[in-house]
């Protein structure tokens, strides 16, 4: 087996080791298993909320835009260097706190209890439901558009494949497993693409290099307006850019669930400073190199997959494969926790075989669970 | 700089710097938070 296959198969290993490890202690009660018992301290919670956050669209979305429009796009990685500032500075003590007042477990069921509204939770359920369904479904897709390409195993295969493997570390290890699984993830993610982006800023003789290319082809693509100037003097749509990821991950569930399973109020700090420094190393990398592809790869039939055929064209072996298992990280580490708490019910269903141990209520309680 | 017309060199490249500072600050702030809500609890 290639080398690319060796590590892939270890970080795919790796990920279902965690979730087998956290098992036995997911199962200990409810709020150990949907926020691992309140225990993440802020290394853990920076790099969980971040790699949930970001999703297969930063090694995928990001380059197409900077391939299509230059510089313009960096504005969307402007706000998105700040989101987890905004985010944890702004709700972080406030729903730690409120959170384990009212014994919430889940956003849904915070608003729920905060507004004593059960119609609250059956809108925002639906909400959550119909837009993270399209969500989970974008992420299965970049997951084995990935791995078909680190594989080279059909489409179809490798969809089954990431998918079951998500599926078992979540319903096996909860909330913990999702929590540890993004950390090493995030570990990965920063490697990979800081090491492809390292390496390709000097093949094209660093940013100089890059923008002397750029101009050569098409000047407009150094301008903040992108590419042929589309959005000249639109500053709405600028602002919109920004704000989409700057405020917008304050709305994922998915995300605002970390800052309900922080160890303390404490936490938040430690939490902003890493997230702050780990996002500037990692967000703008994935847009450059988008602009790297319009000098290096010019006739790419799919931008989307520009780093990906980048890593195979440039730098095969240890670093291709580091990069896509970065992708797989990507997309894996946002999938797990928008299936974290749906995988409550699985992991219930099967410690009680099937159901059949647990009394009537307690089974309904844990269907609707599902449910909503 | 970096062969960037002025305009996206001064709207781009400060912001990581921005960003960090910010992280910076708010540790502080925060910090000391943290400690005059405990000094309160212990009093």
């Amino acid at each position: 087996m290639s080398m690319d296959g060796v590590i892939f198969i270890t970080y795919i290993l790796t990920l279902l080791g965690i979730g087998i490890w956290f098992s036995r202690k997911s199962s200990e009660s409810s709020e150990q298993y949907l926020l691992g018992g309140r225990s993440l301290g802020p290394a853990v919670t920076a790099m969980t909320m971040q790699t949930t956050a970001m999703s297969g669209y930063m090694f995928m979305g990001a380059p197409a835009l900077a391939f299509q429009y230059g510089w313009y796009a960096v504005w969307y990685a402007i706000g998105d260097a700040g989101g987890s500032i905004i985010n944890l500075s702004v709700l972080g003590k406030r729903m730690r706190r409120m959170s384990e007042l009212l014994g919430a477990l889940s956003p849904i069921e915070f608003l729920e209890k905060r507004f004593e509204s059960a119609s609250v939770r059956i809108v925002g359920s639906i909400i959550s439901i119909v837009f993270l369904f399209a969500y989970v479904c974008a992420q299965f897709i970049a997951a084995g558009k990935a791995m078909s390409t680190l594989t080279g195993f059909p489409y179809e295969l490798s969809l089954i494949i990431g998918i079951s493997v998500i599926i078992i570390y979540t319903v096996a290890g909860g909330y913990l497993a999702v929590a540890y699984t993004s950390f090493v993830q995030g570990v990965i993610m920063v490697l990979g693409v800081v090491g492809i982006g390292f390496l390709a800023y000097f093949h094209v003789g660093g940013l100089t290099g890059l923008n002397v290319a750029l101009e050569k082809i098409d000047p407009t693509y150094l301008s903040i307006w992108g590419k042929d100037l589309a959005f000249y003097g639109q500053w709405g749509v600028v602002l919109g850019a920004i704000l989409i990821f700057s405020i917008g991950y304050m709305g994922l569930p998915h995300v605002v669930v970390r800052h309900m399973s922080m160890k303390s109020t404490k936490t938040v700090k430690g939490a902003i400073l890493i997230s702050a420094i780990w996002n500037q190393f990692f967000i703008f990398v994935p847009y450059i190199l988008g602009l790297i592809s319009i000098i290096l790869l010019p006739n790419i039939k799919d931008p989307e997959m520009a780093i990906t055929q980048l890593a195979y064209t440039l730098f095969p072996g240890l670093f291709a494969a580091l990069l896509l298992s970065a992708v797989m990280s990507a997309v894996m580490s946002t999938a797990d926790s928008l299936l974290c708490r749906r995988a409550r019910f699985y992991h219930v269903m099967f410690t009680n075989a099937l159901l059949i141990k647990m009394p009537l209520r307690k089974r309904l309680s844990s269907f609707l669970d599902f449910v909503f | 700089m970096f062969n960037l017309p002025a305009e996206t060199f001064w709207w781009i490249i400060p912001w990581p710097f921005i960003w960090v500072g910010l992280g910076v600050i708010l540790y502080f702030k925060l910090k000391r938070e943290d400690d005059a809500e405990e000094r309160e609890n212990i009093g």
